[in-house]
């Protein structure tokens, strides 16, 4: 593999150091469909269906931290006023989401995307 | 000095093409007897990357860091990359990675409470899945 280094990215007109943009990529993604499927992922070793609703990912390479910027999003084709959720157990190399019904329940889903920013360890 | 890991699954990423295990790893906790049945999925990028070798670090190197305090440095990231593993192995790599050793190492009950299965055994109608349990 060989190396591009640079200290700066332009355009021509506008630059930014080259930490901005590496600081500032996602760290880990994935989509999963209720099949249990990863469609799209980066830096997950696996997940775990814990029960219906709830998810664990596992991350390769570990975060410096517990404390992330964890976006989570989903979407049920069928049923709306549902809301998708990071769990408390988030650790520096995993989180979990919930994902529930207007009544708190926790149900299955079509699809759960997660993205996550912050420092790697 | 050895590449971040990370660097290396982007470089994996890029080049490898994604592998679907025909595995699943059905587990209970024996701390939470009531919850039914968990099931681990590999993630298809690293069993790609397993496989081909060359980009993920020795699973001591996770187990040690288990015991490091987060914002300390870790062990795994700049480990030096192991090489080819079969599929099998890639498994049981995940099991100790992925699942807590009080399930994998330090269970004593009769209880079976881990399983490596065929993905062809997991249900795919989910009407029941907060009632499954793995079968004695």
């Amino acid at each position: 593999m060989s190396n591009l280094v640079v200290s700066n990215i332009s355009d021509g007109t506008t630059s930014v150091g080259t930490e901005y943009v590496v600081n500032g990529s996602a760290k880990v993604w994935c989509a999963l469909n209720d099949n249990n499927v990863l469609a799209q992922s980066f830096n997950i070793s696996s997940i775990t269906d814990v029960t219906a609703g709830i998810v664990d990912y596992a991350y390769s390479s570990s975060m410096a931290g517990a404390i992330n910027a964890i976006t989570v999003g989903a979407n049920d084709n069928n049923y709306g006023n549902r809301a998708c959720f990071v769990k408390g157990n988030t650790t520096a190399s995993a989180t979990r989401t919930v994902f529930i019904e207007g009544n708190a329940t926790t149900v299955e889903d079509d699809w759960v995307n997660i993205t996550v920013h912050g420092d790697l360890a | 000095m050895t590449q971040h890991l990370w660097e290396r699954l982007l470089e994996a990423k890029s080049r490898l093409k994604p592998v679907q295990s025909k595995y699943r790893v059905l587990f209970e906790d024996p701390n939470a007897p009531d919850e039914p049945a968990k099931v681990l999925v590999p993630d298809p990028n690293f069993m790609a990357a397993g496989l081909a070798g060359g980009y993920l670090s020795p699973i001591e190197t996770y187990l040690r860091d288990r015991d490091v305090p987060d914002g300390e440095p870790k062990e795994h990231p700049y480990a030096e990359p192991i090489g080819p593993q079969d599929e099998e192995t890639l498994i049981e790599y995940l099991i100790q990675k992925d699942i807590c050793p009080s399930i994998w190492r330090d269970y004593q009950g009769n209880r079976t409470i881990l399983k490596i299965v065929p993905v062809e055994m997991i249900p795919s109608d989910r009407s029941f899945r907060n009632a499954w349990r793995i079968a004695q």
